[in-house]
């Protein structure tokens, strides 16, 4: 470099020296100004917290949980239940999405109608709205358990929707139905009320954000592309299956893959309704009863960092698959 | 009370330090000496809750701990209509003690050890209250061993949650739990019929029943599963003014052990009784020692009546609270509810 270059450059490089400077004195401070802090005020910092017995019960978990379990169990289970729901919703968003893009495709008429008013309605009213009215309506609606509809083995009532169990009984296998039993249904798995209006709201206002990302990528394809399927004879329904949605999805997965995150982010929405998942549980109930709301915050952080970390990398890797498809 | 199980530990400790810092920073030089000299008692307040500090149609906040600061403005400075309501939540009202903003706060405060030794004194324990559990009629729940199996809703991350957890497991029951963020939702999901039956503050749960039109189809089952002591509070270093408010209180509820009440303690200043010779300042200098006039606790029962006519005008079995008066009852009448004697 010579030495014209690098006078002309020092201005630049002294500034980002100043700016690294003041960035490093300002965490050292916060660090160092919280340690003092926590010191005085006798808050003890560390994760020692995570083995001791949590004591709280929670309503919905996918693996054993007790009051005798430990925070780090509750932790855990709040963690299944966000990814529950997030898988539910992500699926059951995608798949009325594609019904609605291609409705929005449609020659005009009352579907193409419908569809737009779908995702004109529902993209534009705030999504904790949609949430708290799903879970409203829900409560509102459904019998009561001494009431329960029955069909076929499923019974729904305000506690939630119960469907029979396959379990393993004295090495044979049987069918563990639901039933009333007093207040509450005994038996069978459930989806809780709150699940089902969390993952309604979520599928239906990601829905319509996911139905303008495939409308976009569906019109991306080639006109030619769909006339050359029919003209060997593919019917409507196989072209879109076969020739046009693998093309689509090229130019729709990256948007995609943010509106899956958005979700999952968006899932923490459930506190406002009692569905027990990571803000809930970990945010709320773990950091007001151990005191230690900056070790939960953190957790809290973390974990939603990995979900969505964990979602780019699934959406990256398909990703790479659709473009080596393309360039064979 | 409801303050006290929302907030979580460390805001509660450091609110504590916070006081604890404010009153070494700004100490009152002496609180009674204050009042007399601005004629006015300065009370905080609950922002609302029905039957203990709302405002009723006319735009008067009216209740139980308005007329406990009646009482105090009385005693103190011979008036009742002398007192200055400040409405306030938890942050406000703790800093406001130390600061000299309010000189009581006639509030719906539980008395913790960590608030006392924290700076914040309960002179007298004017409500026992405890956590209960509210269901419908309709439900046939007598007793909690009823509830077994059922769905509760409570507010997330409270103590309610550890209570429930703690007694039903104890008591071998089964329970599912919906946790909400605000005690309001977890309500309204019971009176939604989310759940069979919500865990609050027993006088929490009768002012929100008070307001349900159809309060009739509920009911709060009689066993209690907590300790939550309710009093006014003064700042700490303050013996004089302490002693007073204390006093003030004591004089009502023996008034009610005494059978003085509002109409007829003008009548009973000639009672041949010492013990409400001395309660009314007709004999002994109480009053005096205490720094105001010796008929100090005849002008308050004036203003108010005895303990039990302010519990049964504001939250009693006449009211829409409903409350019996259960541990609020006087000792002879079976609950723990006794005066300090005037001796």
């Amino acid at each position: 470099m010579s030495r014209a270059v690098f006078l002309e450059r020092l201005p630049g490089y002294v500034g980002q020296a100043v700016l690294l400077a003041v960035v490093g004195w300002l965490i050292w401070r916060g660090v160092s100004n919280f340690q003092s802090n926590a010191r005085a005020l006798g808050l003890s910092a560390g994760y020692g917290f995570l083995h001791t017995q949590a004591g709280f019960q929670i309503a919905q978990s996918l693996i054993a949980f007790s009051p005798a379990s430990s925070y780090l169990d509750a932790i855990i289970v709040a963690a299944l239940n966000t990814l529950f729901v997030v898988a539910l919703a992500s699926v059951l968003s995608t798949l009325i999405a594609l019904c609605i893009a291609f409705g929005r495709l449609a020659p005009p008429g009352i579907v193409r109608g419908a569809s737009s008013i779908y995702v004109e309605v529902f993209r534009n009213i705030p999504l904790l709205l949609q949430i708290l009215f799903w879970y409203f309506s829900a409560i509102a609606l459904l019998p009561g358990v001494s009431e329960s509809l029955e069909f076929g083995g499923v019974l729904l009532n305000n506690r939630g929707l119960f469907f029979p169990r396959l379990t393993l009984m004295h090495g044979a296998f049987a069918l563990d139905l639901p039933h009333v039993n007093g207040f509450d249904v005994g038996g069978g798995f459930a989806l809780l009320p709150e699940l089902m209006a969390l993952t309604a709201g979520l599928s239906i206002y990601n829905s319509t954000f996911l139905a303008e990302i495939f409308r976009a990528g569906i019109l991306s394809v080639p006109r030619g592309q769909s006339e050359a399927a029919a003209s060997v004879g593919l019917s409507g329904v196989r072209a879109a299956l076969l020739i046009t949605l693998p093309q689509a999805l090229r130019v729709a997965l990256p948007a995609a893959g943010g509106q899956y995150q958005t979700l999952a982010k968006a899932s923490s929405l459930a506190a406002a309704i009692g569905y027990p998942d990571i803000m809930q549980i970990v945010g709320g109930t773990v950091a007001s009863q151990t005191s230690q709301a900056l070790e939960a915050m953190t957790l809290v952080v973390l974990l939603y960092a990995a979900i969505n970390l964990f979602i780019a990398l699934v959406v990256g890797l398909a990703n790479r698959r659709l473009q080596k498809r393309e360039g064979r | 009370m409801r303050f006290q199980i929302t907030l979580p530990k460390a805001r509660k400790a450091f609110l504590g330090l916070a006081a604890v810092v404010a009153l070494a920073g700004a100490a009152r030089a002496d609180v009674l000496d204050d009042v007399k000299a601005h004629g006015v008692v300065k009370c905080g307040v609950t922002l609302a809750a029905a039957g203990f500090s709302a405002e009723n149609n006319a735009g008067k906040r009216e209740g139980f701990d308005i007329d406990l600061c009646k009482a105090i403005a009385a005693a103190t400075l011979g008036d009742e209509t002398k007192m200055q309501l400040t409405p306030m939540d938890l942050k406000t009202a703790f800093a406001g003690l130390p600061t000299g903003a309010v000189d009581v706060l006639t509030h719906r405060f539980t008395w913790t050890e960590s608030r006392d030794v924290g700076g914040l004194k309960f002179p007298k324990i004017m409500f026992f209250d405890g956590q209960g559990f509210a269901v419908t009629k309709k439900s046939k729940a007598g007793k909690i061993a009823d509830l077994n199996n059922a769905t509760i809703c409570t507010l997330q991350g409270s103590t309610s949650e550890l209570i429930v957890a703690s007694y039903f497991g104890a008591h071998k029951l089964k329970y599912k739990i919906v946790t909400f963020a605000s005690a309001e939702q977890a309500w309204d999901a019971f009176v939604g019929k989310r759940c069979d039956t919500v865990i609050n503050d027993r006088s929490g749960l009768a002012a929100r029943l008070a307001k349900l039109p159809n309060r009739d189809d509920y009911k709060v089952l009689a066993e209690t599963v907590s300790n939550e002591p309710i009093g006014p509070v003064v700042a700490q270093g303050q013996p004089r003014w302490e002693a007073l408010v204390r006093f003030t209180l004591n004089a009502l509820v023996a008034a009610e052990e005494l059978g003085v009440t509002q109409a007829n303690v003008d009548a009973q200043r000639a009672s041949q009784n010492p013990d409400v010779q001395r309660l009314l300042g007709v004999t002994g200098d109480f009053g005096t020692k205490l720094g105001v006039a010796n008929d100090y606790a005849y002008k308050a029962i004036k203003a108010v009546g005895n303990y039990g006519e302010v519990w049964d005008r504001n939250v009693g079995p006449k009211t829409p609270l409903r409350l019996e008066r259960g541990r609020n009852a006087l000792v002879a009448n079976g609950g723990v509810m006794m005066s300090i004697p005037i001796r």
